[in-house]
């Protein structure tokens, strides 16, 4: 069996143990909410793996700019970004999903949501950069510098249930949880990373191919 | 009505998964058709 269908094999069992794991975690709510908790493993892993993906994009950026003329890791650093920017997608839409039924509304304008919607758009940009920018050294340093500076937001979305008064916050700086809760939680953590390295070693591939027919 | 949203959430999530592996399926198309696209 080739390698790369390994890590697709190794991805997709991990996955889809998580979701039984998801499935027979009891809920850690009695009352309303006790479904949509469950939300939570898959939220909170692609939170995770999102600050993942955006700081290997800037590690790979600070690479290219080291070693300027490598496309390998312009193109490593833009795929992260991209992949990363599917999962932090997730997170934005999961969110209301979870908290309608626990909060009671879809969404607030409290300091965790706040800062990681200004990080989904300021990724975004970066996908609208690689989209307009035609020539490849220009573009690949600029999404190298660009991955760097958005990388910054990462300990501010983190800190940000620190910053501002408690009584503005939605979000526990600190969650407690059961053991029961902290395998599901682990597990579904462990199969969104693989997935995301799946994904990003597929989408590398794809970028080099692109520059090198362009 | 709480399944509801713990089911529309995991949906998402593979409706996301599912469309960028056709995206990237289409850019693959793309190369091999000679032209690289955005």
């Amino acid at each position: 069996m080739k390698p790369v269908a390994v890590v697709w094999m190794t991805a997709a069992v991990l996955v889809l143990t998580s979701l039984w794991f998801i499935h027979s975690a009891p809920p850690a709510q009695a009352e309303a909410g006790a479904m949509a908790q469950k939300i939570f493993y898959f939220h909170v892993g692609s939170a995770w793996t999102a600050f993942l993906a955006f700081m290997i994009a800037a590690g790979y950026g600070m690479g290219y700019l080291v070693a300027e003329g490598k496309p390998g890791r312009a193109a490593r650093c833009y795929a992260a970004i991209e992949v990363g920017f599917l999962f932090c997608t997730f997170v934005i839409v999961s969110g209301p999903m979870w908290a309608k039924p626990v909060w009671g509304v879809w969404w607030r304008w409290e300091p965790r949501l706040t800062t990681f919607l200004i990080l989904w758009a300021t990724y975004a940009v970066c996908l609208l950069v690689r989209a307009t920018m035609d020539r490849p050294p220009v573009r690949d340093r600029v999404i190298a510098v660009y991955s760097i500076l958005a990388a910054v937001e990462i300990p501010v979305v983190l800190a940000s249930v620190y910053f501002w008064r408690p009584e503005a916050q939605f979000h526990p700086p600190r969650i407690e949880l059961a053991a029961a809760f902290g395998l599901p939680l682990r597990w579904s953590m462990a199969a969104l990373t693989v997935l995301f390295f799946t994904l990003w070693q597929l989408r590398s591939g794809v970028c080099l191919l692109e520059d090198r027919v362009r | 009505m709480n399944e509801g949203y713990f089911a529309a959430a995991y949906f998402v999530f593979w409706v996301i998964f599912f469309v960028y592996l056709i995206f990237l399926h289409w850019k693959l198309l793309q190369i091999e058709k000679g032209g690289g696209g955005p």
